[in-house]
């Protein structure tokens, strides 16, 4: 299985052609989303250069020791010179974020991490992505489409929400023209239930005969339920991880990742964050 | 004018400056090789080394707190026999110091460890650690007697080829007492401090944040306390020190030297910035210009008393 490379023809994602950079990087535009949903775009020609679906960035979001460490984000989308992230005010750390006003500069390292596995010519490209689990799945369906030529037809996003007023959050992947599903946890748009249930009523209903290749990142709990469903279809399914990641760059194995078939742990930083759901344990 | 002198000597060995990465935070070199050129260091201490490899603990392991961080990785490290065949080759490459952190959890355990490096190239010095607070048995009781700590010491200083190097633990009544031991068995240098131990509770669900329950904590919270530590050891022993505890700049570095210590190093700063040990190095010439001392080693031990001032040309607010 292919992996994917970036503009220079490298594939950062495999060991030893890991770069890191560390240039200022400068908040060009803010949009609040939702009133705890925030999307900034940053100047940062290196990263957007190199940056592939699955990478991620640490950014510095306080020039104190307020939170101490930096905060890992997914990258959401990158063009010329700018990158976008997509997250959830959920703490002290992405309340700064989302706090920055444009002209402020970060301090960031990135890209980071590997990326994820392209699918075959005969698969259909699943997405499954649980809320703010959505930025890195958007950025692989963007890139397949647009680099690697796949139909957008071939492409089924499925969005698990809260409820209907978090629709926004699936409003770029609508505008790639891929099949798009919601779920929501109160029924008001969509399937009512969870987004694994979502895909498992689809995949019973219509896909259980198509080779697919499945994609996902959301709260570990969906993931949990996902990996369940993948292995026991039988089907290839990549996991885009987060952890507790002090470091980023896979010195303090803060961020662990046990192995299924032995007593190891992996590093999300490092050897993720995009992991086969076969070979680990949530 | 000619720069200043960022040299240091500790035990026979020259140190280009006085700036080493701390155990647990910079792996066995490689992972920051990319970003930072590791020729700037005084020295790279390594990511502790048992007998046989460990997975650690299982996650959570980390948790941010205010100043710093609790961690309870469990000495997750690739066993003596790995470390040697698979890491030894590439800081065999490097131009700066290393010093291998060995910890156990017996006295055999260690002493299997240091012959194991015993026959290995491009080792400078060992660091024993007998004094992480995350592993359930075994390590810490070198740390936390007089007598486990000369009996440790005692025991290695037979067979190894290398310095000796001795990582206290903060986590005991009195850290003099424990030092002095060390230095009757045999230690060339004593490194302090290790983390303090520390737990973290969601409020919400009252469960321990780590899986560990407790465990080490680390980072600027707890500078003044290695400080303190540094110094009452300083007044307790002769041979030399190395100042561990929340060090993120050359002015870090600076206030362990003058309360005692000859080299510091840098831990969970480089989860901070990467490149924080680079910058400190070129900071420290800087501050030792404006400071109008023209060898960092005039700095070890200088503390003053209330009433003293020891430095030149100090900055009439800077610091204050």
């Amino acid at each position: 299985m292919a992996v994917l490379q970036d503009k220079s023809g490298a594939s950062p994602g495999s060991q030893g052609a890991r770069m890191i950079f560390n240039p200022p990087v400068e908040l060009v535009e803010k949009e609040m989303l939702l009133p705890d949903l925030c999307r900034l775009k940053l100047h940062a020609p290196l990263i957007a250069k190199r940056a592939l679906p699955g990478n991620f960035v640490q950014i510095k979001v306080s020039d104190s020791l307020d939170p101490v460490f930096r905060r890992p984000m997914s990258i959401h989308n990158c063009e010329d010179e700018t990158f976008e992230m997509v997250f959830r005010v959920i703490g002290r750390g992405t309340q700064l974020l989302a706090e920055a006003l444009p002209g402020r500069k970060f301090d960031c390292l990135g890209p980071l991490g590997n990326t994820f596995e392209i699918p075959e010519t005969d698969e259909t490209a699943v997405m499954i992505a649980g809320g703010v689990g959505l930025p890195p799945l958007y950025f692989l369906s963007r890139f397949l489409i647009e680099r690697h030529r796949i139909e957008p037809s071939r492409v089924l996003f499925l969005l698990g929400i809260r409820d209907k007023t978090e629709l926004i959050v699936g409003a770029d992947a609508e505008k790639l023209g891929v099949e798009m599903k919601y779920s929501t946890d109160d029924g008001t748009h969509g399937f009512h239930g969870f987004v694994t249930a979502l895909f498992e009523d689809i995949y019973a209903r219509r896909l259980r005969n198509s080779k697919m290749r499945v994609y996902s990142c959301g709260p570990t709990p969906m993931m949990q339920a996902l990996s369940r469903i993948a292995l026991s279809f039988k089907l290839p399914c990549q996991l885009s991880l987060e952890g507790a990641m002090p470091c980023g760059v896979g010195t303090c194995l803060g961020c662990a990742v046990k192995l299924r078939a032995k007593d190891e742990y992996l590093r999300v930083c490092q050897e993720g964050p995009v992991f086969n759901a076969e070979e680990i344990e949530l | 004018m000619t720069a200043p002198n960022l040299e240091v000597e500790l035990c026979g060995i020259k140190f280009r400056n006085p700036i080493l990465t701390a155990s647990g935070t910079f792996g066995y070199g490689e992972e920051f090789n990319n970003y930072i050129d590791l020729s700037c260091l005084g020295g790279i201490v390594t990511k502790s080394i048992t007998r046989e490899p460990r997975p650690g603990h299982p996650p959570p392991r980390t948790y941010e707190t205010t100043g710093g961080m609790i961690n309870a990785i469990g000495l997750a490290n690739v066993g003596v026999d790995r470390f040697v065949s698979e890491k030894i080759p590439f800081l065999k490459t490097l131009d700066t110091r290393i010093i291998v952190n060995v910890a156990g959890f017996s006295i055999e355990e260690y002493r299997y460890c240091v012959e194991r490096l015993n026959d290995a190239e491009a080792i400078d010095m060992l660091e024993i650690n007998i004094s992480c607070p995350n592993v359930g048995a075994g390590g810490l009781e070198f740390s936390s007697t007089e007598k486990g700590a000369f009996a440790i010491t005692s025991e290695l200083k037979k067979i190894s080829r290398y310095p000796l190097m001795i990582k206290l633990s903060p986590n005991v009544t009195d850290i003099s007492a424990i030092a002095r031991a060390a230095e009757e068995g045999g230690a060339d240098c004593l490194s302090l401090i290790n983390t303090l131990v520390g737990m973290g509770v969601n409020h919400w669900t009252f469960k321990p944040i780590l899986t560990n329950i407790t465990g080490g904590l680390s980072g600027p919270a707890i500078k003044p306390v290695a400080l303190a530590k540094v110094w009452q050891v300083h007044n307790a022993v002769k041979i030399p020190l190395v100042g561990i505890g929340g060090a993120l700049d050359h002015f870090d570095v600076a206030e362990f030297m003058i309360v005692g210590a000859s080299l510091v190093q840098f831990g969970t700063a480089n989860f901070i910035n990467p490149d924080c040990t680079v910058k400190a190095s070129e900071g420290l010439v800087d501050y030792l210009d404006k400071s109008g001392i023209d060898d960092i080693s005039q700095l070890i031990g200088k503390l003053g008393g209330n009433n003293e001032v020891q430095g030149k040309n100090f900055p009439a607010c800077e610091g204050t």
